[in-house]
């Protein structure tokens, strides 16, 4: 259970990025973040991945409030959850394979299990034949999916994907959702921001819609909870 | 443990194979480094074995007081006790006309110098070691003149010019070290800060990157203090090889001079202690230098700014 009670994200320029928002995700769903360009799902994402934290509120992750951790806690809580962000970079002097690697070293495993992993995950975002190339040969989004394979490659609990289908084409944006709603019912909370409407057009996961950094409203699944 | 060491390794043999990518290629900053630092460095070692080998000339330096012909044994050995009391003075030796005589012989091998000669021509003299303590020039003069002063002293023989002349040179060259170790050293110390910050900056996606996936400061810090540690040894392997390859080219030029003193000392010997402490220093200033510019660009990404 993700539990975000009164947040506010103020940045020093003085714009809002979330504004008094309280709300409730259920464990082991995928919800759909949406809205338009600045209404506040990156900073909604950005605010539950902890790369920055709220100006009010609170925010609470399982039994974790985020405001409490401390540096080492907060490296933790990050290992813990599967990011994709086009802020995070690749590293271009890697190929495919060690790029996807990244998350494995922090745990020292051999080589081999490492190996294996990134080879089953290249799988899945279907870049295996690709695992040797250096990121110059690839596409801007065969260069995308290598960030989704980074991002899931630990199998974590938690997931957030911000904008991970923008530049890819309708059928390559199916197939990257359809990776998401599998691991959405394996034990895994999936948040993924979107503007792309067809993502969420079965009304099959809770989506929530921000506008101008407050909450439009939460369909099923996802509620919107009143803060105190 | 064993999948930490294999890590560790990786790590270690990725930082070693980094140095032949551009921009990382720096070996023409490592050996620009090495050259800086081998002047001073050479220098201070020059220095050093001209200082060891000034003090082990200067134990050799002798006064030869002759006391005048007709001065009696008792009265030459009370003169010998004057001038051993001299606080300048180490020890000294009475050396009797016939002891003097036969000096003279086995140095200059004429053995039958006396068949030609009515009586023996050499005085009682008192041959004494100055101590080290009193080794400059002036010093020599006041004791000099001292000895001169004393009664049956007719003459008084001390060839200092040489020690001065070395003292100088060690003189010269130490401040000579000592002049350029500063500005030298410094222009190193401001190239090792470059590369690390050229390696940091060079690397800010994956600092970035690491950080905000939750990589601990160890981890992140890792790679960047075996870059350090690499090229803290390389500097350090190409700078002794460049100071011990001029040492050793002078070495024989050194040994000559040693020689004309017969003094029994090796030439050069490799100063460890002083290597030693060049390679801790140079380590020191690398690892702090990068792990400050990492730990500054830590602050700047382990928290996103969106606007």
């Amino acid at each position: 259970m993700i539990r975000l009670l009164n947040v506010s994200k103020q940045y020093s320029n003085g714009q809002f990025g979330l504004r008094n928002v309280s709300l409730e995700i259920p464990a082991n769903t995928l919800v759909f973040i949406t809205g338009p360009t600045g209404a506040g799902k990156t900073t909604f994402a950005t605010l539950l991945a902890l790369w920055q934290k709220p100006t009010e509120g609170q925010i609470i992750v399982g039994d974790t409030d985020l405001a409490e951790l401390s540096r080492r806690q907060i490296s933790r809580y990050r290992r813990s959850i599967g990011i994709y962000s086009p802020d995070l970079p690749l590293l271009n002097d890697r190929n495919v394979g060690d790029n996807v690697a990244v998350p494995l070293l922090f745990d020292s495993l051999a080589r081999s299990k490492i190996n294996s992993r990134v080879a089953n995950t290249l799988d899945m975002v279907g870049l295996r034949s690709k695992h040797e190339f250096s990121l110059a040969q690839l596409t801007d989004a065969e260069q995308q999916r290598v960030k989704i394979a980074r991002a899931i490659v630990l199998r974590p609990p938690f997931i957030i994907a911000d904008e991970p289908t923008a530049n890819m084409d309708n059928m390559l944006g199916t197939n990257v959702m359809t990776i998401f709603k599998r691991f959405a019912g394996r034990n895994t909370t999936v948040v993924v921001t979107t503007h792309n409407r067809s993502h969420f057009s079965d009304r099959r996961h809770p989506v929530i819609e921000f506008r101008q950094g407050q909450l439009l409203n939460a369909s099923q699944g996802a509620v919107e909870s009143h803060g105190k | 443990m064993g999948n930490s060491l294999e890590h560790k390794t990786r790590i270690f043999v990725q930082c070693l194979n980094s140095l032949r990518k551009p921009p990382l290629k720096i070996w023409h900053s490592i050996l620009l480094s090495a050259l800086i630092l081998s002047m001073p460095v050479g220098l201070y070692m020059m220095g050093t074995t001209l200082e060891y080998f000034s003090f082990l000339v200067k134990q050799q330096p002798e006064i030869t007081a002759f006391l005048s012909e007709d001065v009696e044994h008792n009265s030459a050995v009370l003169m010998q006790q004057k001038i051993q009391e001299m606080e300048e003075i180490e020890s000294s030796q009475f050396i009797s006309a016939e002891q003097a005589l036969k000096e003279f012989e086995e140095l200059t091998g004429l053995y039958s110098v006396m068949n030609y000669l009515q009586e023996n021509p050499f005085p009682i003299s008192i041959r004494a070691q100055v101590s080290a303590a009193y080794i400059n020039p002036q010093d020599y003069e006041t004791l000099l003149s001292q000895i001169q002063r004393l009664e049956y002293v007719d003459l008084v023989q001390f060839d200092y010019e040489w020690a001065a002349k070395l003292s100088s040179l060690r003189n010269v060259v130490e401040n000579f070290g000592k002049a350029v170790f500063i500005p030298f050293s410094l222009v190193v110390f401001f190239l090792i800060i470059s590369m690390s910050r050229r390696h940091v900056f060079f690397s800010l996606d994956e600092i970035k990157l690491l950080s905000l996936i939750g990589a601990s400061r160890r981890f992140i810090y890792r790679p960047f203090i075996y870059t350090a540690f690499i090229q803290s040894f390389l500097i350090f392997i190409l700078t002794f090889v460049i100071v011990e390859s001029s040492l050793a080219y002078s070495a024989q030029s050194v040994s000559d001079l040693i020689s004309l003193y017969q003094i029994d000392s090796p030439a050069t010997a490799t100063q460890w202690k002083a290597w030693g402490i060049i390679f801790s220093a140079l380590l020191l200033i690398h690892i702090i230098s990068v792990r400050l510019t990492v730990a500054l660009q830590l602050r700047k990404l382990e928290f996103v700014k969106h606007a």
